[in-house]
């Protein structure tokens, strides 16, 4: 087992640079990319346990990306963190499998138990294979 | 995936009985289950502390924003139906009308969020000879006090015209820029002082780079060009902010004024959106925050006025703010515009008028080196002042006079003391700039804390002294702040301690419960935004600093400047939440709404036939009824398993307490030690095929689950609150069963204590009686994946003794390395990036406190006994295997037993010794 590896997909400059800032504050292995294609060629090179993605985003939406990592990486884990607090958007993701969805404002601390979580679970389905 | 595993190996096999693959295909069913359940009971967690969480917005424990509204109420929608699909998943479409009972409830609470707003369309712009005061709404406190000025009371404004609110609309909502503005705040949450001011900044820029709607163009070109008819091409402007969204008087909206002096036509604009913008500024979100004002209601209305070519100026108060009883008006004056007096650049003459106008004015001439003019150019300029003028008084008897008249005139007309800006034109002609009310300091007397209490606890004052700058008691955590950067940190509802009373600390205002300065005095903005937002709050409380430093939970009796370490009833003093000013307003009222079909708890009994999908009215009820049903599958025998999901612990005796063993945490039944669990990615064999329905302590192999048995065992109960001198193990075997303790029913499956494990992960749900709490721990090979979490709630004692017992575990847990949030009678402690080895000894810590912190709230009546019950759980910790995690070097100044007696609690020594 290794240190926690995160990826944040945010097209927010602002936002990305101070959940990183804060991830990294907090010990936590963490990168950020700004759209979708990053974060699909990203997690192909790089072994990310969970990706934290933005659900509106231009170019691919979050949804899509959501939908190919799960396809091509069913080992990742996806937690959903959006702006906007749409009860459809929770929905359609979690029956992609995503792990989570959370809504901003979201504390550093709730998303990392969420973090934790989401590799906890992967780690226990994994023994399931 | 265990799923189509499963599904694919029973069409490969049919599944005959005893064939190996059809066991696989069980274990990995079981498994699958597990899962389910593992995310029901993660949802079922968030999404009641969501629900408490809104709870205590409403009841004022603790200051929000519609974020906050916003992201609570989603987040149990989400989670909730998180529980409703693992539920779906547990039991297949037994309880599908689940679902529909979800979306009725869903849409309701959408509706309730949808906040009504405020509208109507008006003129864009107004000017001053048709505004009065009943045209608050649309010009804003600031402008309709002018207008109405003007017509009421012999005195000259400089005129000029309002942009109104409905302008203000119709720019920002029109051109789509309030979606964005609102999306970027909600994304932001709760910001420290940096973030706040990055993220206003970025709404700043969108505003300015905005183009206005064109027929917000063609009024106010309109307006500009009628004023340069009258004025001249080369008339300067005033373009000043006038905020409407609150109707309460004394608001002084601070931090979000914004004024740009002597424009020019065509800059008029550019400076309308100058102004507009101030309305995103990190002080203007916090005031905003700190009051409970809907930031859809925010509108700012805009005046532009022809600049007056003062010869002098100034400020007047109808009454001293100081000592307002003595009745004298305070004028305050300089040569030039006012703005040299009002930003404090320089030292003012000031005059003193007595109310009767009796005709003798104290005068005290200042010195007043430079004075403000309009520059030729455009804007204003800061010029010299011949030497001879500048400590001579600017004001004849007979002008100090007129000023005060004017002052007292609008105190009439507006029936509360005034705070007055004025200037005298080069013709000697008074004309008024800006007239609002004046926040006076009240004093109102308050019972002293020290009578309450009696001389007894005088020992426990940690410091007094300074001045009362908002009065009020409050208890929390001390939290002294020495940079910026600390802010981040700042818990709610902590007591803010800090050396300097700096402006910044205002953002920290909506969630402090008091404030403790070294330095400053009853006038400043932070004293300012403290009264206004009802935090109690000492100032100049000389080495409040040190003497606060690591200090714990103190009360801080604001009112007689006294801090006092602990928790102390303030039964005279109004004991005010951090949000309890916010109880009414519009933010308070949507919630509100929205809560009514979240947080009532319909289904109490689960044998009773409105226990069904059909019954459930509120989210509350959804998650009580899938926790109850997931809970009842996992206990009850599945009927295509070898036994159900859960077995019942037996050490020697069989306990209170079921196992559910996710995947590796349980050895196999013939040995003794555990084998080498797999590596990660390698097959996992299948888990030991249960055979019995008990399940041997020593067969656990979760090491999490280990450390907190051991917690819970290894040291015995210790007399009091003890029911009966039984063996300490039948205390526990007794205490979920006896029904003194245990007031629900017994065929509730909710009221089970149960652990869930696997090799390196252990939650453990445990309740006694009212007492209920959940540990979690995920103990890896290293510190970066590793936790450890508690969560614990309730009690049967009253809510202050329970509130009492959460802060005193919370200061022990803090001790430890844990971060901690204590709410009420509400307890969050977690600790993280510590090593696997120190992560265990404070696991024991957590077993045994969950166990021995039980029933303590029906003794903690006051200090001394609470005293009694910190030092007697020390000693416990002290006397586990691991030392409790007070031995570690994350724990400063707590180690080992000799802390039993130490005097963090002065009376706590004094009864055991």
């Amino acid at each position: 087992m290794s240190r926690m590896r995160v990826l944040l997909v945010d097209d927010e400059a602002d936002f990305r640079a101070l959940l990183l800032k804060r991830m990294t504050h907090r010990g936590v292995d963490a990168m950020a990319v700004g759209d979708g294609e990053a974060a699909l060629a990203a997690v192909a090179e790089g072994h990310f346990d969970v990706v934290v993605l933005d659900v509106r985003m231009p170019g691919m939406d979050g949804i899509e990306v959501l939908r190919r990592l799960k396809r091509d990486h069913p080992d990742v884990e996806v937690v959903l963190l959006t702006g906007h607090a749409s009860i459809e958007a929770a929905r359609t993701g979690m029956d992609l499998g995503a792990f989570d969805y959370c809504i901003k404002p979201v504390s550093i601390n709730d998303l990392l138990v969420t973090l934790q979580e989401a590799v906890a679970r992967r780690r226990l389905a994994a023994g399931a294979e | 995936m265990a799923r189509v595993l499963m599904e694919l190996v029973r069409s490969l096999f049919g599944g005959a009985q005893g064939d190996p693959e059809r066991d696989r295909e069980l274990v990995l069913a079981h498994r699958d289950r597990c899962l389910h359940f593992k995310t029901l009971l993660s949802a079922n967690s968030r999404a009641l502390s969501a629900m408490t969480d809104i709870e205590d917005a409403l009841d004022g424990e603790r200051s929000f924003g519609m974020p906050f509204v916003r992201e609570r109420c989603t987040t149990s929608l989400v989670e909730v139906h998180r529980m409703v699909a693992a539920l779906d998943g547990l039991t297949p479409d037994r309880y599908r009308e689940l679902f529909t009972r979800y979306d009725l409830v869903r849409s309701r609470v959408e509706k309730a969020l949808e906040a009504a707003s405020d509208r109507s369309t008006g003129p864009l712009c107004l000017p001053f000879s048709k505004i009065r005061m009943s045209h608050a709404a649309e010009v804003g406190g600031k402008m309709a006090v002018l207008g109405e000025a003007e017509s009421r009371l012999p005195c000259r404004t400089p005129g000029g015209f309002v942009v109104t609110a409905s302008a203000f609309r119709r720019f920002v909502d029109g051109s789509g820029l309030g979606a964005e503005i609102a999306r970027r705040i909600q994304a932001a949450g709760e910001m420290d002082a940096e973030e706040s001011e990055i993220v206003c900044r970025g709404i700043r820029e969108l505003i300015l780079g905005a183009e206005l709607p064109q027929p917000l163009l063609t009024a106010l070109r309109a307006q500009v060009d009628a004023l340069v008819v009258r004025f001249g091409p080369g008339v300067g402007l005033a373009v000043r902010s006038s905020a409407v969204g609150e109707d309460a008087a004394g608001a002084s909206f601070a931090g979000q004024f914004r004024t740009v002096l002597g424009v020019l036509p065509d800059g008029v604009e550019g400076a309308y959106k100058d102004v507009v913008a101030a309305l995103w500024t990190p002080a203007a979100l916090a005031y905003r925050a700190g009051r409970g004002l809907l930031d859809q209601d925010a509108a700012m209305c805009v005046g532009v006025l022809p600049m007056i070519d003062a010869a002098k100026g100034g400020v007047a108060y109808s009454k001293d703010p100081l000592d307002p009883a003595s009745g004298d008006v305070l004028v305050e004056a300089a040569w030039g515009l006012p703005a040299s007096v009002v930003d404090g650049s320089l030292e003012p003459d000031r005059f003193r008028v007595p109310r009767n106008g009796d005709g003798v004015v104290e005068v005290s001439p200042g010195r007043k080196g430079h004075m403000v003019v309009l520059a030729p150019e455009g804007g204003v300029a800061r010029v010299p002042v011949e030497t001879g003028r500048a400590e001579q008084p600017c004001l004849t008897k007979g002008e100090s006079l007129r000023v005060a008249e004017l002052a007292m005139g609008l105190e009439r007309l507006f029936g509360v003391p005034q705070d007055v800006e004025w200037a005298i034109d080069a013709s000697g002609v008074l004309v008024l700039l800006q007239s609002r009310s004046l926040g006076l300091m009240e004093s109102v007397p308050e019972p002293a804390l020290l009578d309450v209490l009696g001389p007894r606890e005088e020992g426990e004052v940690l410091c007094r002294g300074g001045v009362t700058v908002s009065p009020g008691g409050a208890y929390g955590p001390a939290h002294v702040l020495r940079s910026e950067a600390e802010a981040d940190d700042f818990p709610t509802g902590g007591v803010l301690v800090a050396v300097a009373p700096e402006p910044h600390l205002a953002l920290l205002l909506p969630r402090a419960g008091a404030v403790v300065t070294e330095r400053g005095g009853r006038t400043g903005h932070l004293a300012t935004v403290a009264r206004e937002m009802g935090v109690p709050a000492i100032f100049g409380l000389r080495d409040a600093a040190t003497q606060l430093q690591g200090a714990g939970v103190v009360t801080v009796d604001a009112t007689n400047c006294r801090v006092w370490r602990g928790v102390h009833d303030i039964p005279r003093i109004e004991r005010r939440g951090p949000g309890e000013r916010l109880r009414g307003s519009p933010v308070w009222r949507v919630l509100k709404q929205a809560a009514a079909h979240i947080v009532p708890l319909n289904l109490l009994d689960p044998d009773a036939r409105e226990f069904s999908p059909e019954g459930c009215k509120t989210l509350h009820d959804i998650t009580r009824f899938c926790h109850e049903q997931a809970v009842r599958d996992l206990f009850e025998s599945g009927s295509d398993l070898p036994v159900g999901a859960s077995r019942r612990l037996v050490s020697g005796t069989r306990m209170q307490f079921w196992v559910v063993d996710l995947g590796g945490g349980i050895a196999a039944p013939a040995t003794a030690d555990a084998p080498a669990a797999p590596d990660e990615g390698q097959a996992a064999p299948a888990p030991p095929a249960p055979t019995t329905a008990d399940l041997d302590v020593e067969r656990i192999v979760c090491r999490p689950m280990r450390a907190l048995w051991r917690g819970m065992t290894s040291v015995p109960w210790e007399g009091p609150p003890a029911p009966d001198a039984r063996g300490f193990l039948s205390v526990i075997a007794q205490a979920a069963s006896n029904p003194d303790l245990d007031p629900a029913r017994a065929s509730s499956f909710q009221e089970r204590s149960f652990f869930l494990i696997s090799k390196d992960f252990c939650s453990l749900h445990s309740r006694f009686g009212f007492h209920f709490s959940i540990i979690e721990a995920l103990l890896g090979d290293s510190p970066a994946e590793s936790y450890a979490s508690m969560r614990f709630k309730g009690g049967a004692a009253d809510p202050e003794r329970r509130a009492r017992r959460a802060h005193m575990v919370g200061e022990v847990l803090r001790d430890m390395g844990f971060s901690v949030d204590v709410r009420r009678d509400a307890l969050t402690a977690r600790i993280e990036g510590v090593e696997p080895a120190e992560l265990e000894a404070r696991l024991e810590a957590l077993g045994f406190l969950s166990l021995h912190t039980r029933q303590m709230d029906m003794v903690m009546g006051d200090p001394v006994r609470t005293g009694e019950c910190r030092a007697r759980l020390l000693r416990g910790l002290a006397a586990l295997p691991g030392g409790g995690g007070l031995a570690a070097p994350a724990a400063p100044g707590s180690s080992g037993p000799q802390d039993a007696s130490a005097p963090t609690d002065a009376t706590a020594g004094r009864t055991t010794a």
